[in-house]
């Protein structure tokens, strides 16, 4: 009786969590960074990253094998981010980091002090694709569709004392590689053991991948029914989504690890993959506009968020939010308050996130 | 290895060209007259990176340069991070498209030579381009 007792009080956070989050999903703010696959509700096992787009062209012309009949493979997703297979011109660190000159004639790495906040425009955009068959729990039999995705920043504003720490970083980076390349007895092996290399290395990453002070974030998902295997459905029916949110991180306590975050988003869903009781198509709009104001403080964050949902539903969320972020890579998430679809009830949420250290110094938004 | 007319011909000038949103470093070095297999250390100011000026400098301060073999190498790094192997690649594949080596004062001028491309993901990332020329 004894250990049952201590069983259940061991195991009923455990349960608590699991019931959870199967009843309550929450979305990310920040928009997806694969939003074919967001859209869809998909995770594929296998992302496709071609070499080359002549190798993306031949590998959908051409199938995977256990291909239908078009030849292309009944599930495929594929993600490129199109800036890697162009040829850009005098392109440098600092260029591809937005910096730029305010006096072009000045040779001296000082001169970088200015930047361009439109820069990522292109150069972070991917798009993702997916090609998949299944019956989305809409249809009797399978039916093919196809999912396209983009993503992109279209604002990011460093702050003017961030560029400087950068400037300052690289000048030292830049002499110790300078020097290393001029001995001709150094190797390449050799860096991995270069304790100074590691220290020029890790200061520069940091200076360049510390928060912006602003971002602005969108993502636009399309699917649509590729192959009409049923008469019966329009060939327009899908999804169609829009994300776009912002985050105001305002520093303080000038560590580099204490913000102020205020994030704003706009999304917008049109879900043309509901069945109603006849077994008829209908489709949903939804519209989500709020924000959250979060307080980040080393690895805790603890934040407020109000999303407002119209459309086809009037709802909204409030929920207060907190995060621990463990490691890199494993972040604790915990939310009190009332979600989407909840009703007048109140809900509590523990997790645990869990994923690889992209080196982004980014974390996302929301549970 | 590649070869390049110079003769008696001074001053042989070096150009190298790459578009990356790396960094990229570039060093040449003569071999020794006394022990041809051997490369000398240049002096640091022929080291330079892809954020200094491009542009043609001088090799063996302007001297003559008949009988020695120049090796030019340039160390690509990507000090934000590269998330994963597959952009690591598409970005070394981005570089080396962009990559040129370019000696002029001989015959003919200029004249552009091949190279040679080694990366490493893990524990580093970096790649190392390297031409290899026979001065004659």
């Amino acid at each position: 009786m004894r250990i049952k007792l201590l069983l259940s009080l061991f195991l009923a956070p455990v349960l608590m969590w699991s019931q959870s989050t199967s009843e309550t999903q929450l979305n990310n703010l920040a928009p997806p960074s694969s939003p074919a696959f967001v859209l869809m509700d998909i995770s594929p096992s296998t992302v496709y990253t071609p070499p080359s787009i002549k190798a993306l062209s031949f590998q959908v012309l051409n199938g995977l094998g256990g291909g239908n009949n078009n030849g292309i493979p009944k599930n495929f997703a594929a993600e490129i981010v199109p800036f890697w297979y162009t040829n850009p011109k005098n392109m440098n660190f600092l260029t591809y980091h937005n910096l730029r000159k305010s006096d072009a004639s000045n040779t001296n790495v000082d001169a970088y002090d200015s930047q361009n906040v439109f820069g990522d425009i292109f150069k972070r955009a991917s798009i993702s694709f997916a090609y998949m068959d299944d019956t989305f729990e809409v249809f009797e039999t399978p039916q093919n569709f196809i999912s396209v995705g983009a993503r992109t920043t279209l604002i990011k504003m460093l702050r003017k004392q961030d560029i400087k720490n950068v400037i300052s970083k690289y000048k030292n980076y830049d002499q110790f590689i300078k020097d290393f390349v001029g001995n001709p007895n150094n190797s390449i092996t050799d860096l991995a053991t270069s304790a100074d290399f590691k220290r020029v290395y890790d200061e520069l990453n940091q200076a360049i991948n510390i928060k912006p002070l602003l971002t602005v974030d969108l993502a636009l998902a399309y699917s649509t029914l590729l192959n009409n295997n049923n008469s019966d459905f329009s060939d327009t029916l899908g999804r169609y989504g829009a994300w776009l949110s912002t985050d105001l991180a305002l520093g303080f306590a000038n560590n580099g690890n204490n913000y102020i975050h205020i994030y704003t988003v706009a999304r917008y869903l049109k879900d043309g993959l509901n069945i109603d009781a006849n077994n008829q198509l209908f489709n949903t709009q939804i519209y989500d506009f709020g924000g959250k104001l979060e307080i980040e403080i080393d690895k805790l964050s603890v934040g407020y968020e109000y999303l407002t949902r119209e459309g086809d539903t009037d709802e909204y969320r409030s929920i207060g939010t907190a995060r621990y972020r463990v490691s890199n890579s494993i972040t604790l998430t915990g939310g009190f308050g009332k979600n989407f679809r909840s009703g007048d009830d109140t809900i509590s949420l523990l997790g645990v996130k869990w994923g690889l250290n992209t080196g982004e110094g980014a974390l996302p938004i929301g549970n | 290895m590649s070869s390049y007319q110079v003769g008696t011909n001074k001053p042989i000038k070096l150009k190298v060209t790459i578009s990356t949103p790396g960094h990229a470093a570039t060093a040449h070095f003569l071999n020794d007259p006394n022990n041809l297999g051997q490369f000398l250390a240049p002096p640091k100011s022929n080291s330079f990176s892809n954020t200094d000026n491009a542009g043609w400098r001088q090799i063996n301060d302007g001297e003559a340069v008949q009988g020695r073999t120049i090796k030019v190498r340039t160390i690509l790094t990507f000090p934000s991070g590269m998330p994963d192997e597959n952009t690591f690649n598409l970005a070394v594949a981005q570089a080396k498209r962009s990559y040129s080596v370019q000696l002029s004062g001989g015959t003919p001028t200029p004249a552009e030579f091949d190279f040679d491309v080694k990366s490493i993901f893990s524990p580093v990332q970096v790649a190392e381009f390297t031409s290899l020329i026979s001065l004659t």
